[in-house]
């Protein structure tokens, strides 16, 4: 009798603890978190900034946005070019990524709290360098250029390392060298 | 009758590598007089103290997981990585326990109980509460803030130092402070954060004439008495 009394208990007990959790996991479930989305899609075309004999530079603008459900923190924010020397030889390209509600010029990213809703910008800026110094005559066979944007973000979860692609085009740079 | 002025001090970004009462030398000893009262940041003070550390070098408890699902989206405490790091130097269980008590006395009408029972719960900053390169670290509370304090003083000979903790939103406390000064007394002088905004660079203010202004008002007040 004393061992079906305490099985009772123990089982009570347990299944008290499971409801208690699943409650738990319905109420993280309906506050969320923060969820960034970069909008790669919606980025400005790639515009030449200056222009050198040696050297050019473009810059783009690309919008993001918390539509999670918490507030979140962007801790760190950098682009990753992709251009391997076997498929294209003639430049060394620079890069660099800055919040435009907060602008610096020195590529660190200043961690930032985004709100729920809220969105943002960030400029891009791809600095191509012959290493000839005849930038005009090398972006002629220029191809298209994969740029990771990786992000590092923090919010009442674990924080995660996310990236999203913009590719700097062939067709962008031959146009915005026509024009300049 | 002498004007208490507020006088921010611009120094370099200051990091472990660095002593705070040194540097307080080194930035403030032409314009410190032995009537003034030296406050210095409580973060400047903890990352000087190498009191910082990073959401990548944490692991989480379980405790934490659960805790900080229960604590508004703005604090420090909200944050997976602001709670463990704080637990890290309180204890899961003791956090545990006093938000637990907290949360009752909660039911009753009485707040803060567990801010005043885990201090570093209400001391920690989470990521982005202070200036770069420490926007990606979480920042305890100082250590030993009232022997900071008279480091300073002893140092400065100045009339009495502490560490405050200031911000934007009108909230303003002393952590430590050196022997006879009046903490709630200091903090309401620094009700309006004139240590600025962290990009200003000024982690170190000084009261000017404080104790003048005390001296004078002591007699004004024994001369009322006598009339």
């Amino acid at each position: 009798m004393i061992v079906y009394q305490l099985l009772n208990i123990i089982i009570f007990i347990v299944g008290l603890i499971a409801v208690l959790y699943l409650l738990f996991r319905l109420f993280a479930w309906h506050q969320g978190d923060a969820r960034f989305v970069i909008e790669a899609r919606r980025r400005q075309p790639f515009a030449l900034k200056s222009l050198t004999a040696g050297t050019a530079v473009f810059e783009t603008e690309v919008p993001f946005k918390n539509i999670g459900k918490q507030l979140g923190t962007i801790m760190d924010f950098y682009p990753r070019t992709l251009l391997p020397y076997e498929q294209y030889d003639k430049v060394i390209v620079h890069s660099q990524l800055a919040n435009k509600a907060a602008e610096r010029n020195d590529g660190y990213w200043e961690s930032v709290i985004i709100n729920p809703g809220e969105s943002g910008r960030i400029r891009v800026t791809i600095e191509l360098v012959s290493k000839e110094g005849t930038i005009r005559e090398d972006l002629k066979t220029f191809p298209d250029m994969p740029i990771d944007l990786v992000y590092q973000v923090v919010s009442r979860s674990e924080w995660y390392i996310h990236k999203a692609r913009i590719t700097l085009k062939a067709s962008e740079v031959k146009r915005a060298m026509e024009q300049a | 009758m002498a004007e208490l002025e507020l006088v921010p001090v611009k120094t370099r970004i200051l990091t472990d590598k660095d002593d705070i009462v040194d540097v307080i030398e080194e930035y403030a000893k032409d314009i410190v007089g032995p009537d003034d009262i030296v406050c210095s940041a409580e973060s400047v003070v903890a990352i000087t103290q190498h009191r910082y550390t990073r959401p990548e070098e944490l692991t989480p408890t379980w405790q934490c997981r659960l805790m900080r699902r229960f604590v508004p989206g703005e604090g420090s405490m909200a944050s997976l990585y602001g709670m463990q790091a704080a637990m890290n130097l309180e204890g899961e269980w003791k956090m545990l326990f006093w938000f637990i008590i907290g949360f009752l006395a909660k039911l009753v009408g009485k707040n803060g109980v567990w801010y005043a029972k885990c201090r570093q719960a209400s001391l920690t900053d989470d990521v982005t509460g202070t200036m770069p390169p420490f926007d990606k670290c979480i920042v305890y509370g100082p250590d030993k803030p009232d022997e900071v304090a008279e480091a300073i003083k002893k140092r400065m000979g100045c009339y009495g130092a502490c560490v405050a903790d200031v911000n934007d939103l009108k909230r303003s406390a002393v952590l430590g402070h050196s022997r006879g000064l009046n903490p709630k007394e200091i903090a309401r002088i620094l009700i309006n954060n004139p240590f600025g905004n962290a990009s200003q660079k000024t982690p170190i203010v000084v009261i000017k004439n404080y104790a003048q202004a005390v001296r004078e008002q002591k007699s004004e007040t024994a001369a009322k008495e006598n009339n």
